[in-house]
């Protein structure tokens, strides 16, 4: 595996994305699941899909403002920021202002793993390509502590890694081809592309959190 | 109070609701809660203007054929789309405003909320803000 060294030109992915994938709520929107995963999806009450649940009755993380992880992230209909620095690759998501490291300089995974909803992530360049590996995340624990892959309500294990491949398509448009690999929850790697476009603008605060104020009929628990 | 119409369009077409499910509107949740076969009209006084994340809401007294006044909502995208797109903010809409909301209605008969698709302002305005420009 190559590893571009300084000399070596390093692909320009900096700037806003956002996805260019309309009406897109998975990679894989029915992929063969194990029995464990089958199980979990039954208890899923997803907010897109052909089993769309009421905003109200839902129960994906996402109507709580917790994370998705990733992929589940850039279904997300929100912008992020990609900043190249030389050991490290900071992705700026506007959704739940999190942000999201990706360490370039050569480090393995850490040998006791701390599981955290977006999970560790490492990377390298190959060529024109920005390779990311992300391991660590939380898996699916319970019907009311819901994580899924997409919007769907596909459920991953703590043993799933995501592998990205990101390349520019133009000068207004990148590509990232997704790998997930859990052989827990699904009975071969699933894989698919993710397109996102250039935005011309800058990235704004986002309080996932206001939702507890809203008095929109929508967003309150019947 | 003048007496406000309120003006219910059923718009039956398949092809609205493929076309509206097919481009979609990038909502934070479901289109099931509302009704995208359907559009209704509801012209009132603002009473509140909640400009939040994850999506904004308008709050409309309205009177009704009754002549009782009734409260209304319409949900909205976020913040940002609306700021980006139409230079929107807090103070876009204050109580008293006049102003014409339409959308899809709830699909809970009694719930008087709506998915927003545009704005008519009594200036005769319309914005359209489900066109992301």
């Amino acid at each position: 595996m190559a590893i571009v060294t300084k000399a070596q030109p390093v692909p320009d992915f900096s700037g806003v994305w956002q996805r260019n994938f309309p009406g897109a709520s998975s990679l894989v929107p029915d992929p063969p699941m194990t029995s464990w995963a089958q199980e979990r999806f039954d208890l899923a009450k997803p907010l897109h899909g052909p089993r769309t649940a009421s905003a109200t009755q839902s129960n994906a993380a996402e109507m709580q403002c917790l994370p998705m992880g990733f992929p589940g992230t850039y279904y997300r209909p929100r912008p992020f920021e990609i900043i190249q620095l030389p050991n490290r690759v900071v992705m700026l998501f506007e959704i739940n202002n999190f942000w999201r490291i990706v360490y370039m300089d050569g480090r393995d995974f850490p040998e006791v793993p701390l599981h955290t909803w977006n999970g560790y992530s490492i990377g390298h360049y190959e060529e024109d390509t920005l390779v990311i590996e992300t391991r660590n995340i939380l898996g699916w624990e319970s019907e009311n502590q819901q994580r899924w892959l997409d919007r769907l309500g596909h459920p991953f294990s703590d043993q799933v890694r995501i592998i990205e491949r990101i390349r520019r398509v133009d000068a207004e448009s990148i590509v990232n081809e997704v790998s997930i690999h859990d052989p827990i929850a699904y009975e071969n790697v699933l894989t698919g592309t993710l397109n996102f476009r250039k935005r011309d603008f800058e990235l704004a605060e986002f309080v996932c959190q206001e939702l507890m104020l809203s008095e929109l009929p929508e967003m309150r628990p019947e | 109070m003048m007496r406000t119409k309120i003006n219910i369009i059923l718009v039956s077409s398949a092809i609205l609701f493929f076309l509206s499910t097919i481009m979609g509107t990038q909502a934070h949740h479901a289109n099931s809660a509302y009704d995208r076969t359907k559009s209704i009209s509801v012209t009132g006084t603002v009473s509140k203007w909640q400009f939040i994340n994850p999506h904004v809401g308008i709050f409309l007294d309205v009177v009704n054929e009754e002549g009782e006044i009734e409260t209304w909502s319409g949900e909205f995208q976020s913040v940002q789309d609306l700021y980006r797109f139409f230079s929107w903010n807090k103070d876009t809409f204050k109580p008293g405003d006049q102003v014409t909301i339409i959308g899809n209605p709830d699909r809970r008969p009694n719930v008087l909320s709506m998915w927003t698709e545009a704005v008519e302002l009594m200036d005769g305005t319309h914005i359209n803000v489900r066109n992301d420009p």
